[in-house]
């Protein structure tokens, strides 16, 4: 469900800034979350929640409101942060990244809240293995908390294909845990 | 529930921080462009009576030159060799011609260019 109202994307279609400004205090969080677990580089994310906003700002005038706003702004953040993962060359991860992902396995406390830099390491060493594609099904499916219809809409992918690329994604990590010695 | 599961769901919990967060919306709203001028939407119900009135126009313009090529009131009482004598004396076989169709179907036979039939209809027109 959309937290900003109708009425205050209205003001934004208008050019008013400071509407636009409730936007992105409410978005941005969202969009840097996202961003940080697919590109596993805070500022880069930081780069794609900037590119996002202004993407939205341009383009908020033929943002159709029986749409989520939710939903577009993910879109628009996946895309950005899917043509930079493609264009990346995506390193093996350091040792010390995977010494941080056997701490945190071992770790009894798993509540606790991590640091960026440790989080970056454990989902790097994690999905080290996955394709773009693979992680962004993934990762809006498992750490976005998204449903199926939502993800078909952000990437445009069918459901069959979701499902697909969602049980390669597992079977990979579940090797890439074998190979860490834990399944 | 296996290890990955177990991973999967704690990693799930926990939310990057972002600690600079209003000086990064600070920084969104200075670099903002302005936005681009839409294009106001012409009414479609504008769109369909013009277009609906273009065509009615251009079929009027077509039945017109149509009619007024094809509109030959032709009087009975005429005498049609007389006229046709008097319009083209030269052309001695048509002055034979005792009605219209008849002058034109000579015409046509004799493959005269079109202008003359265009003449010839005016002749025969009251």
């Amino acid at each position: 469900m959309d937290i900003i109202s109708n009425q205050v994307i209205e003001r934004c279609q208008n050019g008013d800034k400071s509407a636009f400004r409730i936007v992105v205090q409410t978005y941005q969080r969202m969009v840097f979350a996202l961003s940080l677990r697919l590109l596993c580089d805070e500022e880069e994310a930081k780069d794609v929640v900037q590119e996002t906003m202004i993407r939205v700002w341009l383009n908020i005038g033929k943002y159709n409101p029986k749409q989520s706003l939710r939903t577009w702004i993910y879109t628009i953040a996946t895309r950005l942060a899917l043509d930079r993962l493609k264009q990346r060359e995506w390193t093996e991860p350091m040792p010390e990244e995977e010494e941080y992902f056997s701490q945190y396995i071992a770790e009894e406390e798993t509540d606790r809240q991590l640091e960026n830099r440790e989080l970056i390491a454990i989902i790097r060493t994690l999905v080290n293995k996955l394709s773009p594609k693979q992680r962004l099904v993934f990762t809006l499916v498992h750490f976005e908390n998204l449903s199926t219809a939502e993800v078909t809409q952000i990437t445009d992918l069918d459901a069959d294909k979701i499902k697909s690329n969602l049980y390669v994604a597992r079977k990979t990590l579940r090797e890439q845990l074998k190979r860490l010695g834990y399944e | 529930m296996n290890k990955l599961d177990e991973i999967l769901e704690q990693l799930s919990k926990q939310q990057p921080v972002l600690d600079d967060a209003d000086a990064l919306c600070d920084s969104i709203m200075d670099n903002l462009p302005p936005q681009p001028q839409q294009k106001p939407r012409r009414n479609l119900w504008l769109n369909l009576v013009s277009g609906i009135s273009a065509a009615a126009a251009l079929l009027l313009l077509v039945l017109t030159v149509g009619q007024s090529q094809d509109f030959v009131p032709v009087s009975n009482d005429i005498d049609y060799s007389q006229a046709l004598a008097a319009f083209q004396p030269n052309y001695d076989e048509l002055s034979n011609a005792n009605s219209l169709e008849s002058a034109l179907r000579q015409v046509s036979e004799k493959k005269l260019a079109r202008t003359t039939i265009s003449q010839l209809k005016k002749q025969y027109a009251l």
